[in-house]
């Protein structure tokens, strides 16, 4: 069950380029579980008009971590919301995603869609797993500072941080190399995509974190559907009620 | 159709009941208007469905739905628990089709009024009916002899003359207007050169329309004498009686619910709250007062 509740900044840091770490304090906690998130909005301001949705990057009885990347009108806003603000927050949302059983794990992440990931680090002490994250520069990777360094790959498309290239062409080696039971990825569209159809030769599921516009949050709207497989045919279902996470056989990409 | 009191949902906004019954005390609005149903079930419109826009957005669902059979089994039962009344939204591409679900609907006491979109801006021919007044006008007067109870109809703004088409309902047997559904409009991503949505167009809403739907109701509260729910943009209690004084009997608050799902719970508390400090006993009393020469 969501709520709407007024949560404020506790403080609020520019981690590297344009990724904004933000720690908020709710009214009262979330009790949120991984793979749900909650939408902020700006009281008082009609433009932007909707709120965003945010992952939760992790949370602590009322004290909630978001980090994100300035984007548009409405995260430049919310990046210059310094300590004592009051932001409107609605959530939990979503339906909680907790990884299937599996011994070993690929976490493959593009930008801060790697935010995904950062709860359920609790869960893999005793299983083997790798990051592999991958950013434009070293001025907008922001994971060494919370990702494990000894099992995390990073890759910058001019290699001033990591590996040199992109995450699609590191891909089919390091599949070779780790042997992955599953692979979780989270990033852009355009990433997700490529993935899918790479890993179709592999042998391990790719699971895919996915985004769309968001009005309601709650269903209502039927503005975040997504299309999917269903036996012959195919329907649509929206990311806020069905989850975010979805294995990539099942996914109807759009074009293009 | 006796409403309780003048906020009700808007179509499109607020789902079929299922999961709104979850978010909010249904009981507490004036009606609940569902979203809209057709005859068949509907994919509706691949993504991106919305985009925004300065203070609104841009949505092109395509009327997504499950179809009239699966409503009567798995909708309808939901508001068995609620005294609210329930508007059904219907939506077709020919007269028959309106005219089959008014047939299935007639038999179900518990559906108050239906409300005709003749104005959806997302389908093909979804605006066909609305556009035209004669064509409005045979809508109305054949659905009038199949369903007895009150029908609403829904008008669009993006009609040649808003005015014609609200008057040819009215003689036709309308009870009640509903208006502006969402004005046509598109947006384009300057990197890709694509539209911001799946399709071409997309219907604006939000407080970017607020003006422009109260003109609407203004023009055809001088134009008709049958009631009239006024939406577009509505975001507190002040924008609701601005509807009202532009001769709105009712009003329904749509996008805003999107940012907080009770916004028509605090639309009506602000309204309730103005109407003290304005000193207004009934809206009945003010409903196009508006002062304007």
């Amino acid at each position: 069950m969501s709520s709407l509740i007024e949560a404020r900044v506790l403080k609020q840091q520019n981690i590297c380029g344009d990724t904004f770490h933000l720690i908020l304090e709710a009214a009262s906690p979330l009790q949120s579980s991984p793979g749900q998130f909650v939408r902020l909005s700006l009281p008082g301001i009609l433009d932007p008009f909707l709120p965003r949705p945010f992952m939760i990057f992790e949370e602590r009885g009322p004290v909630l971590q978001v980090v994100y990347n300035v984007r548009g009108k409405f995260t430049g806003l919310l990046s210059k919301m310094r300590q004592g603000v009051a932001l409107e927050l609605h959530g939990p949302l979503g339906k909680p995603f907790f990884l299937p059983e599996a011994e070993s794990y690929l976490f493959v992440g593009g930008g801060t869609g790697a935010v995904f990931f950062y709860r359920y680090l609790p869960y893999l002490k005793r299983k083997r797993c790798l990051f592999l994250l991958g950013s434009r520069d070293s001025s907008s990777a922001w994971f060494p500072f919370f990702f494990p360094e000894e099992n995390t790959f990073l890759i910058t498309e001019d290699g001033s941080l990591g590996l040199k290239g992109t995450i699609p062409g590191h891909f089919p080696e390091i599949i070779k190399r780790f042997q992955p039971d599953l692979i979780l990825t989270s990033g852009p569209l355009s990433l997700l995509k490529e993935l899918a159809f790479l890993s179709s030769e592999q042998g391990a599921p790719l699971w895919v974190v996915l985004e769309e516009m968001m009005a309601c949050g709650v269903g209502l709207c039927l503005s975040c559907a997504i299309t999917v497989k269903e036996g012959e045919g195919e329907r649509r279902a929206c990311l806020c009620r069905e989850g975010l996470v979805w294995q990539a056989k099942e996914v109807i990409f759009s074009e293009p | 159709m006796i409403i309780l009191n003048p906020v009700m949902v808007a179509s499109g906004t607020y789902g079929w009941g299922e999961e709104a019954s979850e978010l909010i005390d249904l009981d507490k609005l004036g009606a609940f208007v569902t979203k809209t149903i057709t005859l068949r079930p509907r994919l509706g419109n691949p993504p991106p469905r919305i985009c925004e826009t300065p203070s609104g957005l841009l949505n092109s669902i395509g009327l997504q739905n499950e179809g009239i059979e699966c409503f009567l089994k798995k909708g309808l039962p939901i508001f068995e628990r609620f005294t609210v009344p329930l508007i059904v939204s219907i939506a077709g591409e020919s007269v028959e089709e309106f005219l089959k679900l008014a047939e299935a609907l007639e038999n179900q006491p518990k559906v108050k009024a239906l409300e005709v979109n003749v104005s959806c801006p997302n389908v093909k021919k979804g605006m066909l009916f609305g556009t035209s007044p004669d064509l409005t006008a045979e809508l109305v007067s054949r659905l009038r002899k199949a369903f007895s109870r009150t029908i609403i109809v829904k008008l669009t703004p993006n009609a040649p003359d808003i005015t014609a088409v609200a008057r040819a309902a009215e003689r036709e047997g309308a009870d009640v207007l509903s208006l502006v559904n969402t004005f046509l409009g598109m947006a384009i991503d300057v990197r890709t050169r694509h539209s911001r949505l799946s399709t071409v167009f997309g219907g604006l809403s939000g407080p970017a329309i607020k003006p422009l739907a109260l003109r609407y109701v203004w023009e055809v509260f001088r134009a008709v004498k049958i009631p009239i729910i006024g939406m577009g943009g509505i975001t507190c209690g002040q924008d609701a009686l601005e509807f009202i004084l532009a001769g709105a009997t009712a009003v329904a608050v749509g996008s805003a619910s999107f940012r907080r799902y009770d916004a028509p719970l605090k639309v009506l508390e602000e309204l309730v709250l103005l109407m003290e400090e304005l000193k207004i006993e009934s809206l009945a009393q003010v409903k196009g007062s508006f002062i304007y020469e």
